[in-house]
C-alpha cells in the first residue's frame, strides 16, 4: 500500500514551502516510479501560519495540486494538528481499500521557522492576543483565554507534567531518561538534529522553560516536508497494511475535560487496536514533549496509570532494548517539522518496516505502532501497521 | 439569552468585580465559559450565577515571560463545580502548587474592562 516516500527536514529552509514540496514529491513519485498524472488522490494538512506564514490560504488542497500538476478525484484535509499525518496514512489507506482512488499523494509539512522569524522581527508582534483574535481564532471561547499571559502550547504540557507529578510521584529524572534513552536511538541516526552524548543531568541542568519542563525536554521546530503515496499496485517497498487502527477527538478546551488532564485521547483509540501490544516490534509515540510520551505509554496500556516512570526505570526503550520506543530518536531529536510531530514518527514507522533505518534499524520490524497526538490532548490515532498474511 | 447578550453579561460581571457561572436549570451542569446552550442537553434555560470566587489550584506551571518577569498560568477549579484557566498572581512563588487554595482578583487588562485573575489565600 504504501509506495513511496520522501522528506526533507532542516533547521531553516532556505527556499519557499512550494519548492519544499515539490522537492520532496519528486522524490516520492521516483521512488514509486510515476508521474503527477498517476495520481488521482491528494490529502495534505494545513496549520495558519506555520505552512508558510500566511494565516490562511483557501482550498489548500487545490493549491498544492494545482502547483505540481495533480488532477484529483479524490481530496481531504486533515487537520489533527500533530497527529495529521498519521491519520493521513489511515484516511488514504481508506480511500484506496475502498476505491475512491487508486494512489493517493500526501503532503505535510511547511516552513514553521517563517513564524518565529515574524514574530521576532516585526509585524505581528505589534498586534496583541486580543486584537489578533480577529484574524485567527482556535476556539469559540478565545477572549476569555487569551486574555492571559502563558506558553501556549508548553503551558499545557507543562502544567500535565506538574499534575501527573503531583499525582503519581513521577520525578524530572524519570522524564530526562526518556529523553536519555531516546537520545542513544539518535545516536545511531544520521539524519538526527540532535546528536552526542547526553546523561540525566544535562537534562535535568539544562533551562527550566515552563516548570517543570527543561529546555531538552521539548521538540526544537525546524521546516521540513514528508510527502509519501498510498496505493494499488506493487512497488520497491515491502507491502504494507493497517492491521489495526483507532481514533479519538477531545474537542473541548482543557479547561472544561471531564477526565483528568494526565489522560490523553489515546486512552480511547488504543481501545479500538484489536492487536497483542507484546508483538510490537517498535514504538513510534508523539513526543513534542518528554511528558506526552510517558502518559501515550500509560494510556496505551504498556502500564497502569501513574506507574510510568518506574516503568522506565525498568525498562530499556532503546533500539537495543526489549520495548524499542521512538526508534530514529524522535522529533525530540530530529526536529519537529512544522509544529508536527506526526511527520517524524510516522515516517520513522515506514523506515523501520522496510529496513530502511541505516544503523538503527531494529531486527524483524515486521509490527509498528504508531501513536499521534495532536492539539492540546486533542486529538488521538493509534496504527498498528504491518504486513497482512 | 443570545451568546452576545451573555459575553456582555460577563464583561459587567468582571467590572463589578462578580465572578459569573452558567448553570442549567434543565439538566444542572454548570459551567464557565460563556455559551448560550448548555453543552449537555442544548437547553436554553440557562442561569447566570454570580461565584464564591474561591477554589484551588488544579495545575500550574511558572515560566518567564518576554519583559522577564516570571509569570504563573494555572487552571483553578472554583468551589462551584468549574474550572477557569488563567494567571495567578502571587509575590510569593512558593505559595503556588496543586492543591493550594487561590481566591478571584479583577484586573484590567484591556481598556476600561477588568478580567478575573487569582491570588494565593495563606
Ligand atoms: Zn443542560
Amino acid at each position: 500500500m504504501l509506495l513511496g516516500f520522501s522528506s526533507r527536514y532542516e533547521k531553516v529552509y532556505q527556499g519557499s514551502v512550494l519548492d519544499l514540496i515539490a522537492e520532496t514529491v519528486k522524490e516520492a513519485l521516483d521512488m514509486a516510479k510515476l508521474e503527477p498524472k498517476d495520481i488521482d488522490g491528494i490529502i495534505t494538512s494545513w496549520l495558519p501560519w506555520i505552512f508558510d506564514s500566511t494565516l490562511a490560504i483557501g482550498f489548500p488542497e487545490n493549491y498544492i495540486s494545482e502547483y505540481i500538476g495533480i488532477r484529483p478525484k479524490f481530496t481531504d484535509l486533515v487537520q489533527y494538528g500533530g497527529a495529521s499525518a498519521v491519520e493521513m496514512f489511515y484516511r488514504a489507506y481508506k480511500a484506496v481499500k475502498s476505491g475512491e482512488a487508486d494512489r493517493v499523494l500526501c503532503i505535510i509539512g511547511g516552513k514553521g521557522t517563517l513564524m518565529k522569524k515574524q514574530l521576532r522581527e516585526g509585524g505581528l508582534e505589534r498586534l496583541s492576543e486580543v486584537e489578533l483574535l480577529n484574524i485567527l481564532r482556535n476556539n469559540p471561547f478565545d477572549e476569555f483565554i487569551r486574555v492571559y499571559q502563558d506558553m501556549d502550547p508548553i503551558s499545557f504540557y507543562a502544567m500535565v507534567a506538574a499534575r501527573h507529578s503531583k499525582l503519581y510521584g513521577t520525578t524530572d529524572e524519570q522524564r530526562a531518561l526518556l529523553a536519555v534513552q531516546q537520545r542513544y536511538n539518535a545516536n545511531s541516526n544520521e539524519r538526527a538534529l540532535f546528536r552526542g552524548p547526553l546523561t540525566v543531568k544535562d537534562v535535568i541542568n539544562s533551562r527550566v522553560v515552563s516548570t517543570p519542563l527543561h529546555l531538552l525536554e521539548i521538540t526544537y521546530p525546524i521546516d521540513g516536508v514528508l510527502a509519501f503515496i498510498v496505493g494499488k499496485g506493487i512497488s520497491q517497498l515491502r507491502s504494507m497494511d493497517v492491521i489495526s487502527y483507532g481514533d479519538a477527538v477531545w474537542p473541548e478546551f482543557f479547561a472544561e475535560r471531564d477526565v483528568d488532564i494526565v489522560y490523553t485521547p489515546t486512552i480511547e483509540s488504543a481501545k479500538k487496536i484489536d492487536f497483542n501490544l507484546n508483538k510490537i516490534d517498535a514504538f513510534e509515540i508523539y513526543d513534542a514533549f518528554t511528558i506526552m510520551v510517558l502518559t501515550e505509554l500509560e494510556d496505551l496500556g504498556l502500564t497502569e496509570k501513574g506507574k510510568i516512570g518506574k516503568f522506565i526505570e525498568e525498562n530499556d526503550l532503546t533500539i537495543k532494548g526489549n520495548i524499542p520506543v521512538n526508534t530514529g530518536g524522535g522529533s525530540l531529536n530530529m526536529g519537529q517539522p512544522a509544529y508536527m510531530s506526526g511527520i517524524i514518527i510516522l515516517e520513522e514507522a515506514f523506515l523501520q518496516f522496510n529496513d530502511m533505518a541505516k544503523g538503527h534499524q531494529v531486527n524483524g520490524a515486521d509490527y509498528i505502532l504508531v501513536n499521534g497526538l495532536g492539539g492540546w490532548n486533542t486529538h488521538a490515532t493509534t496504527l498498528v501497521i504491518g504486513e497482512k498474511r | 439569552m443570545s451568546l452576545n447578550e451573555i459575553i456582555q453579561t460577563y464583561y459587567e460581571y468582571f467590572n463589578k468585580e462578580k465572578l459569573p457561572y452558567i448553570k442549567c436549570t434543565n439538566c444542572g451542569y454548570v459551567f464557565y465559559y460563556p455559551r448560550a446552550i448548555c453543552p449537555k442537553c442544548l437547553s436554553k434555560k440557562l442561569s447566570i450565577m454570580e461565584s464564591k470566587g474561591e477554589g484551588e489550584i488544579y495545575s500550574e506551571t511558572k515560566f518567564v515571560n518576554e519583559k522577564g518577569q516570571v509569570t504563573i498560568v494555572g487552571l483553578i477549579r472554583l468551589e462551584e463545580g468549574f474550572m477557569i484557566y488563567a494567571n495567578i498572581l502571587t509575590n510569593r512563588l512558593e505559595d503556588v502548587s496543586i492543591n493550594k487554595k487561590v481566591k478571584v482578583e479583577f484586573k484590567e487588562v484591556i481598556k476600561g474592562q477588568k478580567f478575573p485573575f487569582f491570588t494565593t489565600i495563606s
